[in-house]
């Protein structure tokens, strides 16, 4: 086993779901690779399959119509979609869990909080007595900055970054190797942001974790990520260190999403928003999903699908006509 | 601290009960005042002499005003515990209702405990196999059993179960428990039905929530996501519907009892009501009244119970009923 | 109207309301279960409306010889007690027990939408006084109170009708009120008070239109309660009175008789499941329709 290489690795993943009666794409061959200790970054628009692919990494994706349909997830060298449900059962919350969106609803409203927090630790800890599991939820409780006597009270005694830090507790409780963070911050105020995300940074240096961030925010991912992926319409378009993307976006929808950003340093007056709106994920343009909004498209970019073009040392982008918009960028 | 208010909403919740009884007892007094007939002619039969009626109708005090005779009634009922005797047998109606109220509450209940005793874990079959074949079934033995009558089950079953098979008594509670079997499952088709619908739409409601995703992020199996995470979360309208049920169940159970001849309060009721021996009606509605109030009472502190954000509630004093309403929606 | 007004509509505009109706329609026809429901209820309500014009014998037609007769080709359900065709009977009953059904309802949702009306509408102590008065109807239980009034105002079909329709109003009551005070939460109303809508404007046209869905749904499986309830009455002899042939009063005379002829209690419960049923698919289907948010 190669230890800080290739931890974990995401191949060809394909997932799709029913929607009344036609199959919605949600995630059309995602592969990407992180390292032990590592953050990589998945940013993208509402709808792109970003949570889809953290939720296929854990297999907690609805039951109702929703499936794996292609691609393997290797975590240490062993495919996760080929274990057995029991298995899987044994590395859910112990050796990857997951942080949600929404901290208002991720907690179960008729269950202390405590509780909630000690029955990941029952489930995954060799000592299973109520005494361990309890002390080890207050002692979480702790590390997330909450008074450990509010262990009894339950999520709506709570304010939303308590939620958060609590969920949070939850996720690091069995000290994970991977954390997929799913828009940890979004739901919560600005001024909570940043102590979330300073929590969620300094327990992952302890613990050495390697983590999957989600957003849609570009500083978020400035602030925290190593790597980065951009994500649209359920394919990774770019795909590079955070320096690489940030200093030379080089995929159209990249260059986009940077416009859409107000910058402090120059005196702008509007911003640059996409034109159009993303593709309905039950009807896929044939070639590049971006192509309909993409001002540099041409008759290749609609035809067959878009091979994976190299700009520099990991450095990805899924586009056909780089070199040259490059050039006309300058 | 919280606790020690939930004790005065408690005791608050109990005290509202006493004009609640008080005023059930002026309603139903009132009503009977217009049932057809003369009391006194009833009592005395058809061959009473025109005197000996009059003499009859001045000493029940029906000539007296009607505060009069409703105070009177209010006093015997409240301070003297009578309710007064049988106007055809001459016997103690509170005597009666002692005797006959247990055996209803004990039919009901156990009606009550097969139709959510099995209603909802079919509700949940259904839910956790949504629009697949354990779903589609369940639903169509809901639906069936809304739409049978009951009594006419009832009917039914005497046909094949004492009539044809001969297995089970067809009335009367001679035979033990075995004389509740058949009234119970009569009575509890309707319960059950409405019992595995709403156990199917809450928990259907209840398994899409983020709590329950997280639940499975944590490697918490299968089954204890159901029972222990959505259960409890999907329980809270099933308890609003226990407790209406109950109230359906009451007296929808009259008329299961005259079918079976089952000697309850619904025979005595009904059987008041035939014979015009109006006091019987009046006494026996106003104590089922009692009986329902209490059971409600009951319910809603079993909401607190499960849910912590009613029980805070309650002890904070807020409006409950409408915070009540709501919380199915965002559970 | 003042102008303004205008742009305070609810949801459910005038203009809308047209393409509203359509869009429910076209949601029902969607729905099998739901088609079939209907398809049966306005079969029975043209059953019973031409029923007279196709029984096969008269309903009241007494035939010694046929008394107890099984089904065969010539009584298909066969014959009761004193030899009248069951299948004639059950046919008329369809007029005795769908109406009933129906009026009860009718009755019921009139004055039951008036009450909550009044009570969203004044607030305050009114509502307060309201509320209190079906708290205490309330804690009669249903079928107690039907019982009552049947008691009091004796039997026969009227008298059944007036006396089930006084048990669901409060339910109707309480119903309403507590839609009104959900509906009154939304924004629409916040805008129509703060261009001075005056305040029965604002019951008439912009609470009570958006309280309608779950009322219809609630008439429409009131009704199938409604019919079950009806036969009850009957069958313990408080409502419609035999010879009547109404199912639940068929079933009251033939009760005696279960013994010896089954076949006169089955077909007259048959044909009141048979109406539930379809009531309870189209009130499913109805609901769904209306209301997709409470869709799965």
């Amino acid at each position: 086993m190669s230890e800080n290489k290739e931890f974990l690795s995401v191949k060809d993943l394909v997932v799709e779901y029913m929607s009344d009666g036609q199959v919605v794409h949600a995630v059309n061959g995602v592969s990407l690779k992180l390292e032990r200790g590592k953050t990589l970054g998945l940013v993208g628009e509402t709808g792109a399959g970003k949570t889809t692919i953290a939720k296929s990494i854990l297999q907690i994706l609805p039951d109702v119509g929703c499936r794996i349909a292609g691609g393997e997830v290797h975590l240490d060298g062993e495919d996760l979609l080929k274990l057995p449900e029991h298995e899987m059962r044994k590395i859910r919350g112990n050796k990857i869990s997951m942080i949600f969106q929404d901290p208002m609803t991720a907690l179960n409203p008729v269950q202390r909080v405590g509780d909630q927090i000690a029955e990941v630790v029952r489930l995954h800890s060799d000592d299973k007595s109520h005494a361990h599991c309890e002390k080890r939820a207050k002692e979480m409780l702790e590390i997330v900055g909450i008074p450990a006597e509010r262990y009894y009270e339950y999520p709506h005694q709570f304010s939303g970054g308590m939620k958060q830090r609590v969920v949070i507790a939850i996720a690091l409780a069995c000290n994970p190797d991977l954390l997929l963070a799913d828009e940890p911050t979004t739901a919560l105020d600005v001024t909570i942001q940043a102590q979330v995300l300073d929590l969620i940074a300094e327990l992952r240096e302890k613990y050495n974790t390697a983590m999957l961030l989600i957003t849609h925010d570009m500083g978020v991912v400035a602030q925290v990520c190593d790597d980065v992926a951009v994500i649209y319409a359920g394919n990774i378009v770019e795909y590079g260190t955070k320096e690489q993307i940030f200093d030379h976006p080089t995929h159209p929808y990249t260059v986009g999403l940077f416009g859409a950003i107000p910058s402090m340093s120059e005196d702008e007056e509007w911003l640059h928003p996409i034109d159009g709106l993303p593709p309905d994920p039950t009807d896929l343009p044939q070639g590049c999903a971006f192509a309909p909004r993409c001002k540099y498209a041409t008759d290749e970019c609609r035809k067959g699908p878009i091979a994976v073009y190299k700009t520099a040392d990991g450095h990805d982008c899924r586009c056909c006509n780089m070199n040259k918009i490059a050039e006309q960028e300058g | 601290m919280g606790d020690k208010r939930m004790v005065k909403y408690v005791i608050k919740r109990i005290l509202w009960m006493i004009p609640i009884v008080l005023a059930v007892t002026i309603l139903v007094f009132t009503l009977m005042i217009f049932c057809p007939g003369n009391p006194a002619e009833i009592i005395l039969g058809a061959t009473a002499t025109e005197a000996d009626i009059a003499a009859k109708t001045e000493e029940l005090g029906l000539n007296d005003p009607y505060l009069v005779r409703l105070g009177d009634y209010m006093v015997s009922v409240f301070v003297k515990h009578d309710l007064g005797d049988s106007w055809i047998s001459g016997v103690d109606i509170m005597g009666s209702i002692a005797e006959r109220l247990p055996r209803t509450m004990i039919l009901t209940l156990i009606t009550l405990f097969i139709a959510f005793g099995l209603g909802i874990p079919l509700g949940i079959i259904a839910a956790t196999n949504q629009n697949r074949w354990p779903d589609n079934l369940s639903m169509l033995i809901a639906l069936i059993g809304v739409a049978i009558p009951n009594f006419w089950l009832a009917l039914m079953l005497i046909l094949v179960f004492s009539v044809n098979l001969g297995w089970l008594p067809a009335m009367g509670i001679d035979n033990g428990i075995f004389s509740y079997i058949l009234p119970a499952l009569s009575g509890c088709m309707g319960a059950l039905a409405g019992c595995a619908r709403q156990t199917r739409s809450s928990m259907l409601e209840v398994i899409r929530a983020d709590y329950i995703t997280t639940a499975r992020s944590k490697g918490v199996p299968e089954r204890d996501v159901i029972v222990k995470h959505a259960l409890k979360n999907a329980l809270i309208p099933i308890i609003t519907l226990f407790g209406s049920t109950f109230g359906h169940l009451l007296g929808g159970m009259m008329i299961i009892e005259t079918v079976f001849s089952l000697p309850g309060m619904g025979t005595y009721i009904i059987g008041a009501v035939n014979n015009r021996d109006y006091p019987i009606v009046q006494g026996g509605t106003i104590f089922l009244a009692i009986t329902f109030s209490l059971c409600m009472l009951a319910v809603d502190l079993l909401y607190a119970a499960v849910d912590p954000r009613i029980k805070a509630q309650y002890a904070s004093n807020k409006k409950v009923k409408k915070t009540k309403k709501e919380v199915p929606a965002n559970a | 109207m003042p102008e303004a007004t205008m742009t305070a509509k609810s949801p459910k505009t005038k203009a809308r309301k047209n393409s509203e109706f359509l869009r429910v329609l076209r949601q029902l026809s969607k729905n099998k279960a739901a088609m079939i429901g209907l398809v049966i209820f306005v079969l029975e309500i043209i059953i019973a409306i031409i029923a007279p014009l196709i029984v096969p014998y008269d309903y009241t037609m007494l035939d010694m010889t046929n008394c107890f007769a099984t089904p065969s080709l010539a009584h298909p359900f066969g014959c009761d007690d004193m030899g009248r065709d069951i299948f004639s009977r059950v046919l008329i009953g369809a007029r005795y027990s769908i109406s009933s059904g129906v009026l009860a309802v009718g009755i019921a949702m009139i004055f039951g939408m008036a009450i909550g009306a009044i009570a969203g509408f004044f607030g305050g102590w009114v509502d307060n006084i309201i509320m209190r008065i079906l708290d205490v109807i309330q804690a009669i239980p249903g079928m107690l109170m039907m019982i009552v009034i049947s008691a009091i105002l004796g039997p026969g079909f009227v008298n059944t009708i007036i006396a089930m329709a006084f048990g669901s109003i409060s339910g109707m009551a309480r119903m309403l009120r507590a839609q009104m005070l959900k509906v009154r939460e939304n924004e629409y109303i916040e805008a129509a008070v703060s261009i001075n809508c005056s305040k029965l404007r604002i019951v008439m046209s912009h609470l009570l239109p958006n309280c309608m869905s779950p009322m219809i749904v609630q008439g429409t499986m009131g009704v199938a309660q409604a019919i079950t309830l009806c036969a009850g009455l009957s069958f313990i002899g408080l409502g419609v009175q035999p010879p009547t042939p109404e199912w639940g009063a068929m079933l009251a005379g033939a009760r005696q008789f279960i013994r010896q002829a089954p076949h006169l209690v089955f077909f007259p419960g048959l044909a009141i499941a048979i109406t539930v049923l379809a009531l309870n698919l189209m009130g499913d289907g109805l609901r769904d329709a209306l209301d997709p948010k409470l869709k799965n």
